[in-house]
C-alpha cells in the first residue's frame, strides 16, 4: 500500500471513529498517538488500556471486509 | 450610540502573524491537540457574540477529572488587557443568588450596585470552578438550578424575598458562559433535566502524567511564561475578532449554514434532547424500573449549537460553517449527554451498532450487572433497543433504526462525508 493511500485509509478510519465516539479527528490522532485510545473512549483503567492502535487497526479490518 | 463593547474593539496588537494560527502554535509547543481543541471551543463562545439578536445565553462547561486541563480554557480565556476587559467577566466562584441580589443587610438602592446579572450582560462569564454547584443537598441544587433555568432564559430574573420584596430585571439580559468542573454526578444530572437543561458540555479526557513527564516538567515547565504567552496569544484573537466583528454587530445570516450542515446540527440536537431526557428508578416488585419522563423539545439546543457552530466559524474568519465546526458540535453533543449513556452509547457505536452485555462487561471493565443497568438506562432514552436474554443469554443493544445516522457512513461517496469536505486536520471553507 502506498504512503499516500494509507494516509487516505487512516484518515478515513479517524473519521469513523469520530462519528462513533464524538471525538474531533485531532484528538484521536492525539490519544492514538499517546496510546490513550481505548481508554478515551470506553474508560478503562490504565492497566487495561490496549494498544491505542489496536482498536484502530481492528477498525480497519472492518473497513477491508466492506 | 454604539456599545461600550464596539466603543472598546481596536485594531489587533500582532500585523505579522495570523493571530489565530499563532495560538494554535504556542498552544501545541505545551499543550496537547485535546486541549487546542476545548481552548478554541471556548474562544468561539466569547465569538459568538458578535453574532446579533441572541435569544439564549451559551453556557458550556468543560468537564473532566481533576488536573487534567479542564480549567485550562477557563484561564486562557481571561483578559490580560484593559482592551479585552469588556468581552469577559471572571468569577472565580459564585452561587446564582448572586445574578439578583438580596442581601438583607443591604439597602435597597445599593443592590443594584451589586447584582451580577447587569454586569454580565452581553460579556462571556468565566468561572473556573463549578463543582460546589454541580454538588450537595438535593434541595439546594434544586433552587441553584431552578434560578440558573430562570436567567440562562435569557429574559432576565425577578424574584421575592421577606426582606426586599420583589426585585429584579426583565428584558433583553443575554450573556455567555464557559465554566470549568469535575465529573457531573448522574443525581444532579436528573435534577437538571427536570428543571429545564440549559447547559452544553464538553469532555476532557487528559492523561495521569507518566513519571517521565513529571520530571520533565519539574526541570523545565515555567508557568508563568507559558501561560501568559498562551493567553496573550488568546487575548489578540480576541482583539482580532471584535476589531473586525463588534459585539452585536453581525446577522446571523452572515455566518451562512448549508442545507447538509443544518441536517447535522438538527441531529445533534436531537441527540441531545433525547439523550439527555430524565430517567427515573424504582424499585419494583419484580426488579428495578425504569421510567422515561417527556424529553426537552429540541428547538432550544438547536439554537445554542447554530450559535457556537457560528462562532466556531467566525474564530476561523470564515463566513460558513464547515465540517471541521461540525466535529466540535458532535463532541459537545456527546459529552452533553449523562456519562453512563454516553460511555454505553460509544460502546454499541464502536462496536458497529450492536453491543452485549458480555461485550459492554468486557469493553467498559464493569460488572455485568451494570452493563445490564446501562444498557437498560441507554434503551429507556429511545436510542438503542435492548432485548433482554434469558439465563446465561447476554442481553443485546441495538442502535434504533431513527438513530442508525449515528454509526459513519459506509459509503465513502455519501453525502454526510462527502459534501461538506469532512477533512478535519485542515478543514476546509465549504
Amino acid at each position: 500500500m502506498s504512503e499516500s493511500s494509507s494516509q487516505k485509509k487512516d484518515q478515513a478510519t479517524m473519521q469513523r471513529l469520530s462519528r462513533c465516539t464524538g471525538f474531533p479527528v485531532q484528538t484521536l490522532r492525539d490519544f492514538a498517538e499517546r496510546g490513550l485510545l481505548p481508554k478515551a473512549i470506553n474508560d478503562a483503567s490504565s492497566e487495561q488500556a490496549l494498544d491505542g492502535l489496536a482498536l484502530l487497526r481492528k477498525i480497519g479490518e472492518i473497513e477491508d471486509a466492506e | 450610540m454604539p456599545s461600550e463593547n464596539a466603543v472598546l474593539s481596536t485594531a489587533p496588537v500582532s500585523t505579522t502573524t495570523n493571530p489565530l494560527e499563532d495560538l494554535e502554535r504556542k498552544v501545541l509547543e505545551n499543550y496537547t491537540p485535546e486541549l487546542l481543541a476545548a481552548l478554541k471551543a471556548g474562544i468561539a463562545v466569547i465569538c459568538s457574540l458578535s453574532l446579533k439578536d441572541r435569544s439564549h445565553p451559551l453556557a458550556l462547561i468543560f468537564e473532566g477529572p481533576s488536573g487534567r486541563g479542564k480549567s485550562f480554557v477557563i484561564n486562557m480565556c481571561e483578559s490580560d488587557r484593559p482592551k479585552t476587559h469588556s468581552f469577559t467577566y471572571r468569577l472565580d466562584m459564585f452561587t446564582p443568588k448572586a445574578f439578583v441580589s438580596h442581601a438583607a443587610n443591604v439597602s435597597r438602592d445599593q443592590l443594584e450596585d451589586i447584582d451580577l446579572l447587569p454586569k454580565i450582560k452581553d460579556k462571556t462569564l468565566l468561572t473556573k470552578e463549578l463543582a460546589p454547584l454541580f454538588r450537595g443537598r438535593e434541595d439546594d441544587l434544586r433552587t441553584n438550578f431552578a434560578t440558573l433555568t430562570s436567567v440562562l432564559d435569557g429574559r432576565g430574573h425577578r424574584s421575592a424575598s421577606g426582606s426586599q420584596g420583589t426585585r429584579g430585571y426583565a428584558g433583553n439580559f443575554v450573556f455567555n458562559w464557559l465554566g470549568a468542573t469535575t465529573p457531573i454526578p448522574a443525581q444532579t444530572d436528573s435534577i437538571m433535566a427536570q428543571l429545564g437543561n440549559r447547559l452544553l458540555r464538553y469532555e476532557i479526557v487528559g492523561e495521569a502524567p507518566s513519571e517521565e513527564s513529571l520530571i520533565d516538567f519539574l526541570l523545565s515547565y515555567n508557568p508563568s511564561t507559558i501561560e501568559d504567552a498562551c493567553r496573550r496569544a488568546v487575548n489578540d484573537v480576541l482583539l482580532t475578532h471584535f476589531a473586525a466583528h463588534p459585539v452585536n454587530s453581525l446577522e446571523p445570516r452572515e455566518v451562512e449554514i448549508s442545507t447538509a450542515v443544518a441536517q447535522e446540527l438538527a441531529r445533534y440536537g436531537e441527540l441531545i434532547a433525547y439523550g439527555r431526557v430524565e430517567v427515573q428508578h424504582y424499585d419494583g416488585p419484580e426488579g428495578p424500573e425504569l421510567v422515561v419522563c417527556s424529553p426537552e423539545g429540541p428547538h432550544r439546543v438547536l439554537l445554542l449549537l447554530r450559535t457556537l457552530a457560528q462562532g466556531l466559524a467566525l474564530l476561523r474568519g470564515g463566513t460558513s460553517v464547515n465540517a471541521g465546526d461540525l466535529e466540535t458540535i458532535r463532541h459537545v453533543a456527546f459529552s452533553s449527554l449523562p456519562s453512563r449513556r454516553r460511555k454505553m452509547l460509544r460502546a454499541v457505536l464502536t462496536n458497529g451498532g450492536e453491543l452485549t452485555s458480555k461485550d459492554t462487561n468486557e469493553q467498559l471493565h464493569i460488572s455485568r450487572p451494570t452493563a445490564r443497568d446501562m444498557m437498560r438506562e441507554l434503551a429507556a432514552t429511545g436510542i438503542v433497543k435492548l432485548t433482554e436474554g434469558w439465563g446465561s443469554e447476554p442481553h443485546v443493544a441495538t442502535l434504533a433504526e431513527s438513530w442508525s445516522w449515528l454509526l459513519p457512513s459506509t459509503d465513502p461517496d455519501s453525502p454526510a462525508e462527502s459534501e461538506m469536505g469532512v477533512c478535519a486536520g485542515t478543514p476546509a471553507e465549504t
